[in-house]
Protein backbone atom coordinates (compact mmCIF):
# COMPACT_ATOMS: atom_id res chain seq x y z
CA UNK A 1 0.00 0.00 0.00
CA UNK A 2 2.86 2.44 1.26
CA UNK A 3 4.54 1.27 -2.29
CA UNK A 4 1.24 2.29 -4.54
CA UNK A 5 1.58 6.14 -2.95
CA UNK A 6 5.02 6.57 -3.67
CA UNK A 7 5.19 4.87 -7.15
CA UNK A 8 3.60 7.83 -9.03
CA UNK A 9 6.23 9.99 -7.65
CA UNK A 10 8.75 7.60 -8.63
CA UNK A 11 7.50 7.32 -12.66
CA UNK A 12 6.90 11.21 -12.75
CA UNK A 13 10.32 11.22 -11.50
CA UNK A 14 11.99 9.33 -13.85
CA UNK A 15 10.07 10.48 -16.65
CA UNK A 16 11.15 14.56 -15.77
CA UNK A 17 15.07 12.48 -15.90
CA UNK A 18 14.62 10.94 -18.99
CA UNK A 19 13.12 14.56 -20.61
CA UNK A 20 16.17 16.28 -19.01
CA UNK A 21 18.37 14.15 -20.26
CA UNK A 22 17.18 14.86 -23.73
CA UNK A 23 17.38 18.41 -23.27
CA UNK A 24 20.58 18.64 -21.88
CA UNK A 25 22.54 16.43 -24.86
CA UNK A 26 20.27 18.35 -27.10
CA UNK A 27 20.97 21.69 -26.40
CA UNK A 28 24.44 21.47 -25.34
CA UNK A 29 23.96 22.79 -21.94
CA UNK A 30 22.59 26.25 -22.83
CA UNK A 31 20.49 29.13 -20.98
CA UNK A 32 17.68 27.23 -20.00
CA UNK A 33 20.19 23.94 -18.43
CA UNK A 34 21.96 26.47 -16.70
CA UNK A 35 18.86 28.04 -15.14
CA UNK A 36 17.51 24.20 -14.47
CA UNK A 37 20.66 23.52 -12.09
CA UNK A 38 20.09 27.00 -9.71
CA UNK A 39 16.07 25.74 -9.68
CA UNK A 40 17.22 21.86 -8.79
CA UNK A 41 19.94 23.44 -6.56
CA UNK A 42 17.43 25.37 -4.51
CA UNK A 43 14.68 22.37 -4.46
CA UNK A 44 17.08 20.65 -2.63
CA UNK A 45 17.86 22.99 -0.15
CA UNK A 46 13.79 23.51 -0.10
CA UNK A 47 12.54 20.40 0.56
CA UNK A 48 15.14 20.27 3.28
CA UNK A 49 13.51 23.29 4.61
CA UNK A 50 10.44 21.78 4.02
CA UNK A 51 11.04 18.99 6.59
CA UNK A 52 10.96 21.65 9.36
CA UNK A 53 9.26 24.31 8.49
CA UNK A 54 6.20 22.65 6.77
CA UNK A 55 6.14 19.20 8.11
CA UNK A 56 6.97 19.65 11.76
CA UNK A 57 5.64 23.85 11.55
CA UNK A 58 8.79 25.18 12.84
CA UNK A 59 9.66 28.42 10.77
CA UNK A 60 13.31 28.83 9.87
CA UNK A 61 14.53 32.12 8.59
CA UNK A 62 18.54 31.05 9.05
CA UNK A 63 18.72 27.69 6.65
CA UNK A 64 21.02 29.16 4.55
CA UNK A 65 23.79 28.66 7.71
CA UNK A 66 23.79 25.15 6.52
CA UNK A 67 24.00 25.95 2.78
CA UNK A 68 26.91 28.57 3.83
CA UNK A 69 28.70 25.69 5.76
CA UNK A 70 28.06 23.22 2.81
CA UNK A 71 29.49 25.20 0.14
CA UNK A 72 32.61 26.59 2.64
CA UNK A 73 33.11 22.98 3.50
CA UNK A 74 33.96 22.62 -0.29
CA UNK A 75 35.45 25.83 -1.05
CA UNK A 76 37.85 26.08 1.94
CA UNK A 77 40.15 23.23 1.32
CA UNK A 78 39.59 24.21 -2.78
CA UNK A 79 40.88 27.48 -1.97
CA UNK A 80 44.16 26.01 0.23
CA UNK A 81 44.88 24.23 -2.96
CA UNK A 82 43.83 20.57 -0.69
CA UNK A 83 43.88 17.32 -3.24
CA UNK A 84 40.15 16.41 -2.54
CA UNK A 85 37.51 14.63 -4.89
CA UNK A 86 35.45 18.19 -4.92
CA UNK A 87 32.29 15.41 -5.16
CA UNK A 88 33.77 13.76 -2.09
CA UNK A 89 33.95 17.38 -0.59
CA UNK A 90 30.04 18.11 -1.53
CA UNK A 91 28.85 15.13 0.69
CA UNK A 92 31.27 16.11 3.55
CA UNK A 93 29.80 19.50 3.11
CA UNK A 94 26.35 18.09 4.08
CA UNK A 95 27.49 15.90 7.08
CA UNK A 96 29.19 19.15 8.25
CA UNK A 97 26.16 21.12 8.17
CA UNK A 98 24.27 18.14 9.69
CA UNK A 99 26.70 17.91 12.82
CA UNK A 100 26.05 21.51 12.76
CA UNK A 101 22.48 21.43 13.05
CA UNK A 102 22.43 18.76 15.47
CA UNK A 103 24.77 20.53 18.22
CA UNK A 104 22.65 23.89 17.55
CA UNK A 105 19.73 22.10 18.16
CA UNK A 106 20.19 22.01 21.57
CA UNK A 107 20.03 25.80 22.86
CA UNK A 108 18.22 26.37 19.05
CA UNK A 109 15.35 24.03 19.63
CA UNK A 110 14.74 24.78 23.04
CA UNK A 111 12.48 27.78 21.68
CA UNK A 112 9.71 27.88 19.24
CA UNK A 113 7.52 29.88 16.93
CA UNK A 114 9.09 33.71 16.98
CA UNK A 115 12.02 33.75 19.28
CA UNK A 116 13.28 30.78 16.86
CA UNK A 117 12.98 32.32 13.68
CA UNK A 118 14.47 34.74 15.04
CA UNK A 119 17.04 32.93 16.80
CA UNK A 120 17.75 31.06 12.89
CA UNK A 121 18.00 34.53 11.65
CA UNK A 122 20.25 35.92 13.94
CA UNK A 123 22.56 32.79 13.39
CA UNK A 124 23.04 33.48 9.86
CA UNK A 125 23.91 37.59 10.57
CA UNK A 126 26.62 36.19 12.59
CA UNK A 127 28.05 33.52 9.84
CA UNK A 128 28.10 35.91 7.79
CA UNK A 129 29.50 38.37 9.85
CA UNK A 130 32.62 36.07 10.94
CA UNK A 131 33.33 35.20 7.38
CA UNK A 132 33.38 38.67 6.24
CA UNK A 133 35.98 39.49 9.09
CA UNK A 134 38.22 36.40 8.79
CA UNK A 135 40.99 36.99 5.81
CA UNK A 136 41.85 32.97 6.79
CA UNK A 137 38.35 32.38 5.48
CA UNK A 138 38.88 34.28 2.80
CA UNK A 139 36.72 37.46 3.82
CA UNK A 140 34.76 39.18 1.16
CA UNK A 141 37.09 38.06 -1.50
CA UNK A 142 35.43 34.86 -1.63
CA UNK A 143 37.43 31.76 -3.08
CA UNK A 144 36.97 30.95 -6.60
CA UNK A 145 36.77 26.83 -6.71
CA UNK A 146 38.31 25.81 -9.77
CA UNK A 147 37.44 22.08 -10.65
CA UNK A 148 37.48 19.58 -13.76
CA UNK A 149 34.44 17.86 -13.29
CA UNK A 150 32.52 17.40 -16.60
CA UNK A 151 29.89 20.00 -17.09
CA UNK A 152 27.19 17.70 -18.32
CA UNK A 153 27.78 15.38 -15.64
CA UNK A 154 26.96 17.86 -12.87
CA UNK A 155 23.55 18.90 -14.82
CA UNK A 156 22.88 15.46 -15.07
CA UNK A 157 23.58 14.51 -11.74
CA UNK A 158 21.99 17.60 -10.18
CA UNK A 159 19.11 17.32 -11.73
CA UNK A 160 18.49 13.68 -10.45
CA UNK A 161 19.55 14.20 -7.22
CA UNK A 162 16.73 16.88 -7.07
CA UNK A 163 15.14 14.26 -8.09
CA UNK A 164 15.95 11.50 -5.60
CA UNK A 165 15.15 13.95 -2.99
CA UNK A 166 12.34 15.11 -3.41
CA UNK A 167 10.79 11.32 -3.54
CA UNK A 168 12.90 10.64 -0.85
CA UNK A 169 11.33 13.34 1.15
CA UNK A 170 7.94 12.13 0.16
CA UNK A 171 9.09 8.50 1.38
CA UNK A 172 10.48 9.52 4.32
CA UNK A 173 6.77 11.89 4.78
CA UNK A 174 5.02 8.82 5.11
CA UNK A 175 7.37 6.46 7.66
CA UNK A 176 7.02 6.37 11.14
CA UNK A 177 9.42 9.88 11.88
CA UNK A 178 6.96 12.01 9.16
CA UNK A 179 3.97 11.11 10.56
CA UNK A 180 5.60 12.08 13.84
CA UNK A 181 6.69 15.46 12.18
CA UNK A 182 3.16 16.01 11.20
CA UNK A 183 1.84 14.94 14.69
CA UNK A 184 3.93 17.64 16.39
CA UNK A 185 2.52 20.05 13.79
CA UNK A 186 -0.84 19.03 14.45
CA UNK A 187 -0.69 18.94 18.68
CA UNK A 188 1.96 18.77 19.86
CA UNK A 189 0.45 18.40 23.40
CA UNK A 190 -1.66 15.19 22.05
CA UNK A 191 1.82 14.09 20.17
CA UNK A 192 3.35 14.09 24.22
CA UNK A 193 0.92 11.96 25.25
CA UNK A 194 1.34 9.45 22.95
CA UNK A 195 5.26 8.76 23.50
CA UNK A 196 6.21 11.32 21.10
CA UNK A 197 9.90 13.64 22.15
CA UNK A 198 8.45 16.54 20.54
CA UNK A 199 12.32 17.89 21.42
CA UNK A 200 13.87 14.65 19.65
CA UNK A 201 11.38 14.77 16.37
CA UNK A 202 12.31 18.69 15.66
CA UNK A 203 16.04 17.71 16.10
CA UNK A 204 15.50 14.89 13.25
CA UNK A 205 14.04 17.40 11.04
CA UNK A 206 16.32 20.15 11.43
CA UNK A 207 19.32 17.75 10.82
CA UNK A 208 18.02 15.96 7.63
CA UNK A 209 17.19 19.13 6.81
CA UNK A 210 20.60 20.48 7.36
CA UNK A 211 22.00 17.90 5.40
CA UNK A 212 19.95 18.19 2.54
CA UNK A 213 20.80 22.46 2.42
CA UNK A 214 24.43 21.34 2.97
CA UNK A 215 24.40 19.18 0.02
CA UNK A 216 22.39 21.60 -2.31
CA UNK A 217 25.17 24.69 -0.76
CA UNK A 218 28.16 22.40 -2.09
CA UNK A 219 27.23 21.25 -5.29
CA UNK A 220 26.24 25.11 -5.56
CA UNK A 221 29.58 25.87 -5.18
CA UNK A 222 30.95 23.76 -7.52
CA UNK A 223 28.38 24.22 -10.32
CA UNK A 224 29.32 28.20 -9.93
CA UNK A 225 32.93 27.64 -9.08
CA UNK A 226 32.64 30.79 -6.80
CA UNK A 227 31.63 31.81 -3.29
CA UNK A 228 31.53 34.42 -1.13
CA UNK A 229 30.22 35.35 2.77
CA UNK A 230 26.97 36.97 0.60
CA UNK A 231 26.01 33.83 -1.63
CA UNK A 232 26.97 31.65 1.39
CA UNK A 233 24.81 33.29 4.05
CA UNK A 234 23.17 35.98 3.04
CA UNK A 235 19.47 36.38 4.50
CA UNK A 236 18.23 36.56 0.96
CA UNK A 237 19.75 32.31 0.02
CA UNK A 238 17.54 32.31 3.49
CA UNK A 239 14.78 34.11 1.67
CA UNK A 240 14.85 31.79 -1.71
CA UNK A 241 14.93 28.35 0.19
CA UNK A 242 11.74 29.25 2.02
CA UNK A 243 10.29 30.91 -0.65
CA UNK A 244 9.54 28.39 -2.21
CA UNK A 245 7.41 26.01 0.02
CA UNK A 246 5.49 29.06 0.82
CA UNK A 247 4.10 29.84 -2.62
CA UNK A 248 3.78 26.36 -3.69
CA UNK A 249 2.32 24.82 -0.80
CA UNK A 250 4.04 24.33 2.95
CA UNK A 251 4.28 21.08 3.85
CA UNK A 252 4.07 19.30 0.47
CA UNK A 253 6.94 17.82 -1.88
CA UNK A 254 5.28 18.72 -5.35
CA UNK A 255 4.18 22.58 -3.86
CA UNK A 256 8.05 22.96 -2.99
CA UNK A 257 8.74 21.75 -6.32
CA UNK A 258 6.68 24.24 -8.30
CA UNK A 259 6.81 26.81 -5.68
CA UNK A 260 10.84 27.01 -5.60
CA UNK A 261 10.95 27.15 -9.39
CA UNK A 262 8.65 30.12 -9.94
CA UNK A 263 10.78 31.83 -7.10
CA UNK A 264 13.97 30.87 -9.43
CA UNK A 265 11.84 32.03 -12.48
CA UNK A 266 10.75 34.88 -10.90
CA UNK A 267 14.57 36.20 -9.74
CA UNK A 268 15.69 35.34 -12.87
CA UNK A 269 13.48 37.86 -14.36
CA UNK A 270 13.74 40.32 -11.80
CA UNK A 271 17.44 40.71 -12.33
CA UNK A 272 17.11 42.40 -15.85
CA UNK A 273 13.44 43.61 -15.61
CA UNK A 274 13.94 45.62 -12.43
CA UNK A 275 17.80 46.41 -12.26
CA UNK A 276 17.34 47.75 -9.14
CA UNK A 277 18.24 47.11 -5.83
CA UNK A 278 15.83 45.12 -3.73
CA UNK A 279 13.99 44.28 -7.31
CA UNK A 280 13.63 40.84 -6.62
CA UNK A 281 12.67 40.93 -3.36
CA UNK A 282 10.19 43.13 -4.34
CA UNK A 283 8.92 40.75 -7.04
CA UNK A 284 8.65 38.15 -4.79
CA UNK A 285 7.44 40.05 -2.35
CA UNK A 286 4.06 40.54 -4.25
CA UNK A 287 4.32 37.10 -6.12
CA UNK A 288 3.42 36.10 -2.10
CA UNK A 289 1.17 38.51 -1.11
CA UNK A 290 -0.87 37.88 -3.98
CA UNK A 291 -0.88 33.92 -3.57
CA UNK A 292 -1.82 34.03 0.22
CA UNK A 293 -4.69 36.27 -0.84
CA UNK A 294 -6.05 33.86 -3.75
CA UNK A 295 -5.03 30.25 -1.51
CA UNK A 296 -3.23 30.66 2.33
CA UNK A 297 -1.71 27.61 2.12
CA UNK A 298 0.19 27.88 -1.29
CA UNK A 299 -0.18 27.29 -5.24
CA UNK A 300 0.02 23.27 -4.95
CA UNK A 301 -3.19 22.29 -2.51
CA UNK A 302 -5.25 25.39 -3.41
CA UNK A 303 -5.01 23.68 -7.00
CA UNK A 304 -5.99 20.48 -5.24
CA UNK A 305 -8.41 21.59 -3.75
CA UNK A 306 -9.79 23.22 -6.50
CA UNK A 307 -9.57 20.41 -8.58
CA UNK A 308 -11.31 18.27 -6.11
CA UNK A 309 -14.35 21.25 -5.42
CA UNK A 310 -14.61 20.39 -9.31
CA UNK A 311 -14.91 16.75 -9.45
CA UNK A 312 -16.87 17.15 -6.29
CA UNK A 313 -19.33 19.26 -8.06
CA UNK A 314 -19.84 16.40 -10.49
CA UNK A 315 -20.13 13.97 -8.67
CA UNK A 316 -22.99 15.83 -6.56
CA UNK A 317 -24.93 16.40 -9.63
CA UNK A 318 -24.27 12.67 -11.08
CA UNK A 319 -25.70 11.98 -7.59
CA UNK A 320 -28.48 14.26 -7.98
CA UNK A 321 -29.26 12.95 -11.38
CA UNK A 322 -29.67 9.30 -9.87
CA UNK A 323 -31.81 10.54 -7.43
CA UNK A 324 -33.99 12.00 -9.84
CA UNK B 1 -2.62 21.81 42.97
CA UNK B 2 -2.29 25.65 42.82
CA UNK B 3 -3.39 27.73 40.03
CA UNK B 4 -2.68 31.53 41.04
CA UNK B 5 -4.49 31.96 44.12
CA UNK B 6 -6.51 28.98 43.53
CA UNK B 7 -5.68 25.66 45.74
CA UNK B 8 -7.26 21.80 43.94
CA UNK B 9 -6.59 18.79 45.68
CA UNK B 10 -4.93 19.77 49.07
CA UNK B 11 -4.13 17.24 51.80
CA UNK B 12 -6.10 14.34 49.73
CA UNK B 13 -4.98 11.21 48.84
CA UNK B 14 -6.28 8.99 45.48
CA UNK B 15 -5.79 5.48 44.33
CA UNK B 16 -6.29 3.44 41.48
CA UNK B 17 -6.36 -0.35 41.39
CA UNK B 18 -5.43 -2.35 38.82
CA UNK B 19 -7.78 -4.33 36.37
CA UNK B 20 -10.70 -1.87 37.59
CA UNK B 21 -13.13 0.55 36.13
CA UNK B 22 -13.23 3.88 38.05
CA UNK B 23 -15.46 7.04 37.27
CA UNK B 24 -15.34 10.21 37.87
CA UNK B 25 -17.72 12.62 38.60
CA UNK B 26 -18.12 16.32 39.88
CA UNK B 27 -19.46 19.84 38.75
CA UNK B 28 -17.80 21.87 36.34
CA UNK B 29 -14.31 23.50 36.89
CA UNK B 30 -14.33 20.90 40.48
CA UNK B 31 -10.75 19.74 38.65
CA UNK B 32 -11.38 16.55 36.89
CA UNK B 33 -9.26 17.48 33.96
CA UNK B 34 -6.98 18.62 36.36
CA UNK B 35 -6.42 15.06 38.03
CA UNK B 36 -6.26 13.74 34.43
CA UNK B 37 -3.39 16.20 33.70
CA UNK B 38 -1.88 15.62 37.07
CA UNK B 39 -1.63 11.57 36.63
CA UNK B 40 -0.31 12.06 32.59
CA UNK B 41 2.24 14.78 33.57
CA UNK B 42 0.94 17.84 31.85
CA UNK B 43 1.01 19.16 35.40
CA UNK B 44 3.62 18.95 38.13
CA UNK B 45 1.73 18.81 41.52
CA UNK B 46 2.67 22.21 43.62
CA UNK B 47 2.51 19.60 45.98
CA UNK B 48 2.87 15.84 46.97
CA UNK B 49 4.02 13.18 45.03
CA UNK B 50 2.33 10.41 41.95
CA UNK B 51 3.08 6.87 42.03
CA UNK B 52 2.48 4.81 38.86
CA UNK B 53 3.25 0.66 39.73
CA UNK B 54 4.75 1.28 42.83
CA UNK B 55 7.56 3.89 41.60
CA UNK B 56 7.37 7.62 42.16
CA UNK B 57 7.03 9.27 38.71
CA UNK B 58 5.92 13.26 40.04
CA UNK B 59 7.58 15.71 37.53
CA UNK B 60 7.83 13.43 34.65
CA UNK B 61 7.46 14.19 30.78
CA UNK B 62 3.64 13.06 28.89
CA UNK B 63 6.25 11.65 26.80
CA UNK B 64 8.00 9.48 29.23
CA UNK B 65 4.82 7.93 31.31
CA UNK B 66 2.93 7.42 28.06
CA UNK B 67 5.65 4.97 27.45
CA UNK B 68 5.05 3.50 30.50
CA UNK B 69 1.38 2.71 29.67
CA UNK B 70 -0.58 5.42 30.49
CA UNK B 71 -3.02 6.25 27.53
CA UNK B 72 -4.88 9.16 27.33
CA UNK B 73 -8.22 10.69 25.07
CA UNK B 74 -8.23 14.37 25.82
CA UNK B 75 -11.64 16.52 26.45
CA UNK B 76 -11.78 18.45 23.44
CA UNK B 77 -11.00 15.76 20.74
CA UNK B 78 -7.30 16.55 19.87
CA UNK B 79 -6.64 13.93 16.66
CA UNK B 80 -3.85 14.98 14.30
CA UNK B 81 -6.01 16.31 11.91
CA UNK B 82 -3.84 15.80 8.37
CA UNK B 83 -3.44 12.26 9.40
CA UNK B 84 -5.65 9.31 8.75
CA UNK B 85 -7.25 7.31 11.63
CA UNK B 86 -4.33 4.44 10.89
CA UNK B 87 -1.65 7.15 10.54
CA UNK B 88 -2.82 8.36 14.43
CA UNK B 89 -2.55 5.09 15.23
CA UNK B 90 0.82 4.69 14.08
CA UNK B 91 2.40 7.25 15.70
CA UNK B 92 1.00 6.16 18.70
CA UNK B 93 2.15 2.35 17.56
CA UNK B 94 5.99 3.88 17.16
CA UNK B 95 6.48 5.54 19.33
CA UNK B 96 4.90 5.17 22.83
CA UNK B 97 3.83 1.55 21.92
CA UNK B 98 7.75 1.09 21.18
CA UNK B 99 8.54 0.67 24.28
CA UNK B 100 6.15 -2.03 24.92
CA UNK B 101 6.87 -4.10 21.88
CA UNK B 102 5.83 -7.63 21.89
CA UNK B 103 3.06 -6.96 24.45
CA UNK B 104 0.72 -5.51 22.30
CA UNK B 105 -2.54 -6.82 23.47
CA UNK B 106 -4.39 -5.37 19.55
CA UNK B 107 -2.57 -4.73 16.59
CA UNK B 108 -3.75 -1.74 14.22
CA UNK B 109 -5.97 -3.55 12.12
CA UNK B 110 -7.88 -4.96 15.42
CA UNK B 111 -7.92 -1.61 17.37
CA UNK B 112 -9.38 -0.01 13.38
CA UNK B 113 -12.24 -2.81 14.03
CA UNK B 114 -12.61 -2.45 17.42
CA UNK B 115 -13.41 1.82 17.47
CA UNK B 116 -15.28 1.16 14.09
CA UNK B 117 -13.05 2.95 12.09
CA UNK B 118 -12.20 0.04 9.49
CA UNK B 119 -13.79 2.04 6.75
CA UNK B 120 -12.35 5.47 7.35
CA UNK B 121 -9.16 4.23 8.26
CA UNK B 122 -7.80 6.25 5.03
CA UNK B 123 -9.90 9.16 5.12
CA UNK B 124 -7.87 12.24 6.51
CA UNK B 125 -9.24 12.87 10.16
CA UNK B 126 -9.90 16.36 9.99
CA UNK B 127 -12.62 15.49 7.34
CA UNK B 128 -14.48 13.14 9.87
CA UNK B 129 -17.61 13.17 11.87
CA UNK B 130 -17.10 14.16 15.55
CA UNK B 131 -17.62 10.90 16.95
CA UNK B 132 -15.15 9.59 14.54
CA UNK B 133 -12.61 12.11 15.55
CA UNK B 134 -13.56 11.01 19.42
CA UNK B 135 -12.44 7.38 17.81
CA UNK B 136 -9.14 8.03 16.63
CA UNK B 137 -8.38 9.72 19.72
CA UNK B 138 -9.45 5.96 21.43
CA UNK B 139 -7.36 4.08 18.89
CA UNK B 140 -4.62 6.47 19.10
CA UNK B 141 -4.53 5.94 22.96
CA UNK B 142 -5.10 2.06 22.29
CA UNK B 143 -2.18 2.00 20.08
CA UNK B 144 -0.08 3.08 22.38
CA UNK B 145 -0.13 -0.44 24.52
CA UNK B 146 -1.58 1.51 27.48
CA UNK B 147 -1.92 -0.51 31.05
CA UNK B 148 -4.56 2.53 32.31
CA UNK B 149 -6.84 4.42 29.69
CA UNK B 150 -7.98 7.93 30.87
CA UNK B 151 -11.11 9.20 29.12
CA UNK B 152 -12.39 12.67 30.00
CA UNK B 153 -15.91 12.70 28.78
CA UNK B 154 -16.01 11.44 25.39
CA UNK B 155 -19.52 10.63 25.55
CA UNK B 156 -19.93 14.41 25.52
CA UNK B 157 -21.83 15.60 22.37
CA UNK B 158 -22.52 11.98 21.63
CA UNK B 159 -26.04 10.98 20.36
CA UNK B 160 -27.48 8.44 22.96
CA UNK B 161 -27.00 5.50 20.60
CA UNK B 162 -23.16 6.53 20.00
CA UNK B 163 -23.09 6.65 24.04
CA UNK B 164 -24.19 2.86 24.24
CA UNK B 165 -21.75 2.16 21.83
CA UNK B 166 -19.19 3.89 23.26
CA UNK B 167 -19.82 1.72 26.84
CA UNK B 168 -19.57 -1.70 25.01
CA UNK B 169 -15.90 -0.47 23.75
CA UNK B 170 -15.15 0.71 27.38
CA UNK B 171 -16.31 -2.66 28.80
CA UNK B 172 -14.11 -4.60 25.62
CA UNK B 173 -11.04 -2.40 26.70
CA UNK B 174 -11.54 -3.66 30.16
CA UNK B 175 -11.92 -7.04 29.45
CA UNK B 176 -8.24 -6.79 27.61
CA UNK B 177 -6.92 -6.25 31.26
CA UNK B 178 -6.99 -2.22 30.73
CA UNK B 179 -7.64 -0.65 33.29
CA UNK B 180 -9.92 2.45 32.92
CA UNK B 181 -10.66 5.73 34.81
CA UNK B 182 -13.44 7.47 32.98
CA UNK B 183 -14.66 11.31 33.61
CA UNK B 184 -18.59 11.51 32.57
CA UNK B 185 -21.34 13.98 33.86
CA UNK B 186 -23.91 11.28 32.49
CA UNK B 187 -24.62 9.25 36.06
CA UNK B 188 -26.62 6.15 34.38
CA UNK B 189 -22.73 5.71 32.55
CA UNK B 190 -20.66 5.71 35.35
CA UNK B 191 -23.57 3.27 37.13
CA UNK B 192 -23.53 0.97 33.67
CA UNK B 193 -19.50 0.45 33.90
CA UNK B 194 -17.79 1.81 36.74
CA UNK B 195 -16.73 -1.03 39.82
CA UNK B 196 -15.85 2.53 41.69
CA UNK B 197 -16.58 6.12 41.62
CA UNK B 198 -15.22 9.33 43.16
CA UNK B 199 -17.01 12.65 43.31
CA UNK B 200 -14.93 15.70 42.98
CA UNK B 201 -15.95 19.15 43.95
CA UNK B 202 -14.27 22.70 44.05
CA UNK B 203 -11.04 20.48 44.16
CA UNK B 204 -11.52 17.97 46.87
CA UNK B 205 -13.12 14.60 47.34
CA UNK B 206 -16.19 14.47 48.71
CA UNK B 207 -17.86 11.07 47.71
CA UNK B 208 -15.92 7.74 46.33
CA UNK B 209 -16.87 4.03 46.41
CA UNK B 210 -19.62 2.23 44.80
CA UNK B 211 -21.52 3.63 42.32
CA UNK B 212 -25.26 3.01 43.35
CA UNK B 213 -24.04 4.06 47.29
CA UNK B 214 -22.29 6.99 46.09
CA UNK B 215 -25.50 8.17 44.27
CA UNK B 216 -27.62 8.34 47.46
CA UNK B 217 -24.65 9.61 49.38
CA UNK B 218 -26.61 13.11 50.96
CA UNK B 219 -23.14 15.46 50.55
CA UNK B 220 -23.39 14.58 46.26
CA UNK B 221 -27.07 15.47 45.88
CA UNK B 222 -26.24 18.66 48.08
CA UNK B 223 -23.35 19.09 45.89
CA UNK B 224 -25.55 18.96 43.11
CA UNK B 225 -28.73 19.95 43.79
CA UNK B 226 -27.39 22.56 46.36
CA UNK B 227 -24.57 23.32 43.48
CA UNK B 228 -25.38 22.90 39.63
CA UNK B 229 -27.10 20.86 38.35
CA UNK B 230 -25.41 17.55 36.89
N1 LIG C 1 -3.63 25.69 33.58
C1 LIG C 1 -4.50 26.28 34.40
N2 LIG C 1 -4.26 27.51 34.89
C2 LIG C 1 -5.11 28.13 35.72
N3 LIG C 1 -6.27 27.59 36.12
C3 LIG C 1 -6.60 26.38 35.67
C4 LIG C 1 -5.73 25.66 34.78
N4 LIG C 1 -6.31 24.47 34.50
C5 LIG C 1 -7.46 24.45 35.16
N5 LIG C 1 -7.65 25.57 35.88
C6 LIG C 1 -8.77 25.86 36.76
O1 LIG C 1 -8.88 24.78 37.65
C7 LIG C 1 -10.24 24.47 37.88
C8 LIG C 1 -10.49 23.02 37.56
O2 LIG C 1 -10.39 22.85 36.16
P1 LIG C 1 -10.66 21.49 35.44
O3 LIG C 1 -10.44 21.72 34.00
O4 LIG C 1 -9.85 20.44 36.08
O5 LIG C 1 -12.20 21.25 35.72
P2 LIG C 1 -13.13 20.06 35.22
O6 LIG C 1 -13.61 19.39 36.45
O7 LIG C 1 -12.45 19.24 34.21
O8 LIG C 1 -14.32 20.87 34.58
P3 LIG C 1 -15.22 20.56 33.29
O9 LIG C 1 -16.37 19.76 33.76
O10 LIG C 1 -15.66 21.91 32.85
O11 LIG C 1 -14.36 19.87 32.29
C9 LIG C 1 -11.07 25.40 37.02
O12 LIG C 1 -11.54 26.44 37.83
C10 LIG C 1 -10.09 25.93 36.01
O13 LIG C 1 -10.41 27.24 35.63
MG1 LIG D 1 -12.67 18.86 32.23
Amino acid sequence: MKNNKLRPYIIAGLIAIAAYMVLLFGSDGGYLSNFIVYVCLFIIASQGWNLLGGYVGEISFGHAVFWGIGAYTVGLPIGYDLNISPLLLAFAGAAVAALFAWIISYPLLRVRGFPFLVGTYGLGVVFEKVFVASPKLFATKGVFVANDLNRFFLHGMIFVLMIVVTVGVKWLTDKDLGLRFKAVRDVPEAAEMVGVNIYHTKTAALVIGAFLCGLAGGLYVLYSGFINPTTAFDSSVSISILMGPYIGGIGTVLGTVFGTSIVIAIQEWARSALPFTGGQHMALGLLLIIIMMVSREGLFPGLRKLALKLSGKTKDKTKEKKAA
Amino acid sequence: MAFGGMELFSGINLSFEKDKVYGIIGTNGSGKTTLFNIICGVLTPTHGQVFYEGNEVTGMKPWQLSRKGIGRCFQMVKPFNSLTPYENARVARSSAGHYSKGEEKFSLDEIMELTGLKDKRNIVTSELSLPDKKNTEIARALACNPKIMLFDEVSCGLSGEEIYARMDLMRKIADYGISIIVIEHIMMFIKEICDEVVVLHAGSIISSGDPSVVAQDPKVIEAYLGGRKL
